[in-house]
């Protein structure tokens, strides 16, 4: 095996604190399946048997359930409960550090992707690297489409991506909130890579391979908590640093050393197996052109990026993602079992789920309808969101 | 020659063009005491003979040739040249200025005159390129269609780091958008280990590279605007005080400059003794075809042949028995060289005459030099009329000016430029920035003729004066390990990269500790320490 899949699955939805306040997040009806369905439809579609998904221990058994019984997977999942004041994603990780044996596929749970999973790993393996993230370019319809519940939401934050002339290897990443006037370069990076395609209409999808000794690194380092926030712009940061010469001369005997901590660096995690870098070192394969420095600069963490350029990808972390990733599903509408839909409705672009009545005359477009709601006559309901067990009464628009 | 005849002509677009043929600083000093830069030997062609070449056989068919310090010398050159015959496919006028001190002044120049009538190729007479420039003016003109107020295309050849002909005093960074190529940011790097970029940048453009790999080949295609921006705006000395203030008065203006990226032709700019190295050597090695030795462009008599190893000989020369010409070698008409004579990576200009047993190696021996026996010479270059007496060694990095004398039995220096005279005030105030100080000292030889050649340390532009003489055959190699080095010591400060330098760090404890000690010493009381230690905070 190749890979180890891990599917995040403890968020909490904070972002859509509307909605998940009584449902889980990864349970929320994305095209009346529950969200978790779609990453995990993905990872049984490349082929993966097994999975590790992560989630808090309050909703393990509703999700297994929902998983297992209802969609009626086949692979063989693994679960694991979290408590629930242990939310980062770089600690979940931690915790799995005993059952991890391989690289892993880090994925959350609100991707909805048709991105073919081999296109990633081709990358992963052509460079041999270290962190293989998966971006998309946001779609533009996505920022002004106006968010269901709340108005006046600010635009969703930029990143700012780096690429080498080759267009994989990532060399810089910054969101738009740590900038302040201005950002810097290293010469040195300059001279290594002295093309840089910086591109800012591209988000992180949070689908990740990583190789083994990462989690190994995250189980020693304590103060990493979040993957996406701390531990991928540490990691694309220390690309480029030397790793530390062991200091074995000691300072001149007047100065008394105490006692020096010896902290692990995360370059003596990274080593490699000594037949690969022979096998580097003899291969006339190189990454970059105009200087005659060993392959790779010698660089022993290198991060990569594989651009989805046509398909369809969204997160759906926040209320707008999530209704878009809804119609996005259901191109045209979809009607779950059970529904009543009285005389002259209309819906368009629009998704209902189980169980609904629909009275008369009412006019529905581009809004997701959970299980059990009621909707009563003549109603006008337009881009919204309707919550499980819901009544509306008549003549609402 | 003849502005009357060719106002007809006007109506169909004749393609003008600006040489600028002074480089108003010192690098080739004291050479350029003598001779205006442009017209030094490169492969034994004067450099502004190639920039005509170059701009006649683009397509250019008006050339005003914009020269300040030594000005009738470049007159009376294009007079003899074959630009002055009726034959010739372009018009060269010569435009002369004394007082201009910068580009600036030569564009204002130009404005006051009013020469300009449509866009226009702005070049330096120390300019090889074999670009197709019908090609990038083609692009421009096009966008000028569209947008008037893109002011200027700006060629760039792609050249990584390390690339050799890359003037390390003339590296550039630029922000380009990906899809219209336009200038978003362009900076100088200097020394500097890292660089800001602004937010915006990044912000305003969707798609931006960053780019390091530019070599800045000085030609530019401008629009009939350019001059009167420069007239405007006093300030202006250079192109990159142009390019900086187009790119910050951007949204208050309007107006936006291009580049053009050339990737498998060549261009370069002799703008310092390395690049001499560099770009004879390219010359040699046929990388500016058609621009070779052999290629006759100035029309002489005695024409050369190219013959194996890239080894360039004229008719006429004579070649003593046992005498070994290795590889990349040019020979003038009317020189002679001696038995077991070694010459290899060098150009020999005419009329030399070299003794037996000489071994010269990657240096540039002007026209009507005596080399006799014995002597060593490695990396240097001899002027006009130099004379080397018996068993002379010329060290790497030297450069004999004009008429120098040395020998015999004499082993230079490294790097030490010499002069036949002594030079006083007089020529400083062409050059304000680098008053001459010679002395006369001894160890040239007995019958050496020759003066050290300094700039003096009192100009107020320390660093410029470090880099001239670091220029020839040293290579600045310095700057790498520091790199390095600093980044190590970032190692500690993880994401916070926000604190101070790690250079700061380093010079605080430092003193602190030498604070302390100095306390322990002259017994400083306690508070008196903690005020004092505070206070280097």
């Amino acid at each position: 095996m190749e890979f180890q899949p891990v599917i995040m699955a403890a968020g909490r939805g904070s972002r859509m604190t509307d909605l998940t306040a009584k449902c889980p997040k990864a349970l929320l009806p994305i095209g009346n399946m529950p969200m978790i369905w779609y990453p995990v439809n993905m990872l049984e579609k490349a082929g993966f048997e097994e999975a590790i998904i992560v989630v808090l221990e309050s909703c393990q058994a509703e999700i297994q359930k929902a998983l297992v019984e209802i969609c009626q997977v086949k692979m063989r999942l693994d679960f694991v409960g979290i408590s629930e004041d242990n939310l980062g994603t770089a600690d979940s990780l931690r915790n799995l550090k005993d059952k991890i044996k391989t690289d892993i596929l880090v994925v959350s749970c609100d991707l909805v992707t048709d991105v073919s999973l081999h296109q990633l790993a081709n990358v992963h393996r052509k460079y041999d690297s270290s962190l293989t993230l998966l971006l998309s370019p946001l779609p533009s319809q996505y920022v002004d489409i106006p968010t269901p519940g709340v108005k006046s939401r600010k635009r969703p934050e930029k990143d700012f991506v780096g690429f080498d002339d080759k267009g994989d290897r990532v060399l810089f990443m910054a969101s738009e909130a740590d900038l302040e006037d201005t950002f810097t370069m290293r010469k040195s990076v300059l001279k290594k890579h002295p093309f840089i395609n910086i591109k800012s209409g591209l988000t992180d999808c949070h689908l990740y391979v990583m190789k083994k000794w990462i989690i190994d690194y995250l189980a020693d380092s304590q103060d990493k908590t979040s993957v996406k926030g701390e531990l991928v712009p540490y990691l694309i940061k220390k690309q480029f640093a030397k790793p530390k010469k062991p200091e074995k001369e000691l300072l001149t005997t007047n100065v008394s050393i105490i006692s020096e901590e010896v902290k692990p660096d995360i370059f003596s995690f990274s080593s490699e197996d000594e037949i690969i870098t022979q096998i580097r070192e003899m291969s006339t394969w190189i990454d970059h052109k105009g200087d005659m420095k060993e392959c790779y600069h010698g660089d022993r963490i290198r991060c990569y990026a594989y651009v989805q350029n046509n398909g369809f990808c969204v997160r759906a972390n926040t209320i707008s993602a999530y209704n878009e990733s809804n119609k996005q599903v259901g191109s045209e509408c979809l009607v779950a079992e059970g529904v009543t839909i009285g005389e002259k409705v209309s819906i368009k672009r629009s998704i209902i789920g189980k169980h609904c009545s629909i009275g008369d005359k009412c006019k529905i477009a581009n809004s997701l309808i959970m299980d059990y709601v009621t909707v009563s006559e003549s109603c006008n309901i337009q881009g919204s969101i309707i919550c499980a067990n819901s009544h509306i009464g008549e003549n609402v628009s | 020659m003849a502005p009357k005849k060719r106002e007809d002509l006007k109506q169909e677009d004749v393609l003008q063009a600006v040489v600028i043929a002074d480089s108003f600083n010192v690098r080739f000093c004291p050479i350029t005491e003598k001779k205006p830069r442009v017209l030094l030997p490169v492969a034994n062609i004067p450099m502004l003979d190639y920039t005509l070449e170059f701009l006649s056989s683009s397509g250019v068919q008006e050339i005003f040739v914009f020269c300040s310090h030594l000005s009738d010398q470049i007159r009376t050159h294009i007079r003899n040249s074959k630009w002055n015959e009726s034959s010739s496919s372009c018009v060269v006028t010569p435009v002369l200025s004394e007082g201009c001190r910068s580009m600036g002044d030569a564009l204002r120049e130009i404005d006051a005159k009013s020469l300009i009538r449509s866009d226009f190729v702005l070049i330096y007479g120390d300019t090889l390129a074999n670009i197709k420039l019908q090609n990038i003016v083609e692009e421009h003109k096009k966008r000028r269609e569209k947008d008037k107020n893109s002011l200027m295309t700006m060629v760039f050849k792609k050249a990584p780091p390390g690339h050799h002909t890359r003037c390390k005093e003339e590296e550039v960074v630029m922000a380009v958008e990906n899809t219209t190529n336009r200038v978003v940011h362009y900076r100088k790097i200097g020394n500097q280990k890292r660089l800001e970029f602004p937010v915006e940048v990044l912000l305003d453009h969707q798609d931006v590279d960053i780019r390091y790999d530019l070599l800045d080949c000085q030609i530019s295609i401008c629009s009939p605007q350019v001059p009167q921006i420069f007239t405007d705006d006093f300030d202006y000395q250079t192109r990159d005080d142009f390019v900086k203030g187009i790119l910050i008065n951007e949204e208050i203006m309007g107006n936006t400059i291009y580049v053009n990226v050339v990737k498998n032709e060549y261009a370069a700019r002799i703008s310092n003794l390395q690049m001499y190295d560099a770009i004879s050597k390219d010359i040699i090695s046929r990388w500016v075809f058609p621009l070779t030795p052999d290629s006759n462009i100035n029309n002489r008599e005695n024409s050369l042949s190219c013959g194996r190893h890239n080894v360039y000989l004229s008719k006429d020369v004579t070649l003593a028995r046992g005498c070994i010409l290795e590889e990349n070698v040019i020979v003038g008409g009317g020189s002679s060289i001696g038995s077991n004579t070694v010459i290899s990576q060098s150009v020999i200009g005419n009329n030399c005459k070299i003794g037996e047993n000489v071994k010269i190696m990657g240096s540039y021996i002007w026209n009507d030099a005596v080399i006799e026996d014995n002597t060593v010479i490695t990396k240097a270059i001899l002027c006009d009329s130099v004379h080397l007496y018996k068993g002379t060694t010329v060290q790497p990095g030297s450069v004999l000016s004009w008429n120098v004398k040395v020998g015999p039995d004499i082993t230079l220096p490294e790097c030490v430029k010499l002069t036949s005279e002594p030079i006083d005030d007089g020529f400083g105030d062409d050059l304000p920035e680098a008053d001459q100080v010679t002395e006369t000292s001894p160890d040239f030889g007995s019958r050496g003729k020759a003066y050290i050649f300094k700039a003096a340390s009192d100009s107020d532009d320390e660093e410029e004066l470090e880099l001239v003489h670091d220029m020839w055959g040293l290579n600045i190699q310095s700057e790498d390990e520091d790199d390095i080095s600093s980044i190590a010591s970032n190692e500690t400060d993880d994401l916070s990269d926000g604190s101070l330098p790690p250079d700061d760090y380093r010079m605080f404890y430092s003193e602190v500790i030498d604070t302390l000690r100095r306390a322990r010493e002259e017994n400083i009381s306690t508070d008196n320490m903690i005020l004092e230690v505070n206070s280097l905070k």
